[in-house]
């Protein structure tokens, strides 16, 4: 305790200081972790292939065949750590915002996916392992393979939007799973459209597209957006 | 006091999950006209494919009862096992949040030689907050929540 003989300099008691808050969001670093793998792998994919002078029509196991594999692979880890890095110092305070963003990268990404897997599967029926091995030679296959990714894509990322803009996804609250395939069909039947028009012999199978794809979508996404969400959670409790 | 079953709608909602290995691994064989490697692996996700739906027959067939002396589980094959509240040494009801439906909850009560394993999150909404308000009567239930399973 101070007396009259005494002159304090400072506070008698350390202040601590508050703690720092970060408004991390698990979604928007999976978001650009990911998009920065994609982007930089198909580039340098693309890049180094024209570069080497590579022929994916005639593949062989050569040096700059294996090259451009490996560069890209590294490329595309390099760029996710960067990616996931840039993503994670953008703060996020909106719960409602993390979780739409939760909503439209988890759709996006998983329904890519599953989109490629069940074309992979229909076209696998259609030509056969002889025929997919010879399509895979063809000039096109990547840009067709390109262009399927883009429909996945591009359809996935149409139904996360209406099932947010119609509140069949909200954020703490079940999803309405019965609703949230009733709203993605329509889309998956464009999809379908879409993928025939890029490869006309998957019109047998466009039917079963349409009518598989939004269900595996709608049970995957919500359990990857119910772990971005807990784990949102951990760093700030109060979202 | 009476037994608490597990519902009917409970079980078939659970059939689709449990079966949903089988379906995958059905359409791959299907689309895919695997070699041999693949067609083990699909074998394989239809055995765990029954081995989920034979669970949920036996999980489907238990019943739980409570009352001011203990607590007593039948099992699917008629078996008892019975616990006074005095010999219990733990309860732990371990929950997990299902993003898609109700919240997967095992109630665990322990005494020195048995145990007493039950899912209640088959039961009725209000037969499960009752069967859980009268464990809490009797036992210091211990809640300990479970990660995200994906």
């Amino acid at each position: 305790m101070n007396d009259w003989q005494q002159e304090s300099l400072g506070p008698s008691e350390r202040v601590p200081s508050p703690p720092s808050r970060r408004f991390t969001s698990p979604p928007l670093t999976r978001m650009f972790a990911g998009i920065a793998f994609i982007g930089a792998g198909i580039g340098t994919w693309f890049a180094a292939g024209r570069l080497l002078g590579v022929d994916w029509t005639q593949p062989k196991w050569g040096a700059a065949n294996i090259s451009v594999y490996i560069g890209s692979m590294l490329a595309a880890l390099i760029a996710s750590l960067f990616g996931g890095m840039i993503g994670m110092a953008v703060p996020v305070r909106s719960g409602g915002v993390n979780f739409a963003i939760a909503v439209i990268w988890q759709y996006t990404a998983n329904g890519t996916a599953i989109w490629i897997m069940l074309v992979v599967m229909v076209t696998h029926k259609v030509f056969g392992s002889a025929g997919m091995q010879q399509f895979a030679h063809r000039g096109d296959a990547a840009r067709l393979g390109l262009m399927t990714m883009a429909v996945g894509a591009c359809g996935s990322l149409l139904i996360a939007t209406l099932l947010l803009l119609t509140r069949v996804l909200r954020n703490a609250k079940k999803p309405r799973v019965v609703a949230a395939i009733v709203i993605a069909l329509p889309v998956a039947f464009l999809m379908s459209r879409a993928e025939t028009a890029l490869l006309p012999p998957v019109a047998r199978f466009g039917l079963f597209l349409a009518l598989t794809f939004p269900i595996p979508l709608v049970f995957v996404c919500a359990h990857f957006i119910d772990r971005d969400l807990h784990q949102r959670r951990q760093i700030v409790p109060e979202t | 006091m009476p037994w608490y079953r597990p519902t009917f709608a409970s079980f078939l909602a659970a059939l689709p999950i449990s079966l949903s290995p089988a379906v995958v691994a059905a359409i791959i064989v299907w689309f895919l006209d695997p070699g041999t490697a693949l067609k083990v692996v699909s074998a394989l996700f239809a055995l765990f494919a029954l081995h989920n739906v034979i669970g949920d027959v036996f999980v489907h067939l238990g019943a739980i009862h409570v009352d001011e002396r203990g607590i007593m589980m039948k099992g699917s094959l008629g078996d008892l096992r019975a616990i006074e509240w005095r010999e219990v040494t733990g309860a732990v009801l371990r929950e997990r949040e299902n993003p898609i439906t109700r919240t997967d909850r095992l109630l665990i009560i322990d005494s020195d030689d048995k145990r007493v394993m039950f899912n209640t999150n088959v039961l009725k909404p209000a037969d499960e907050a009752a069967l859980l308000a009268m464990v809490r009567r009797h036992a210091p239930l211990v809640v300990e929540r479970d990660t995200p399973a994906v």
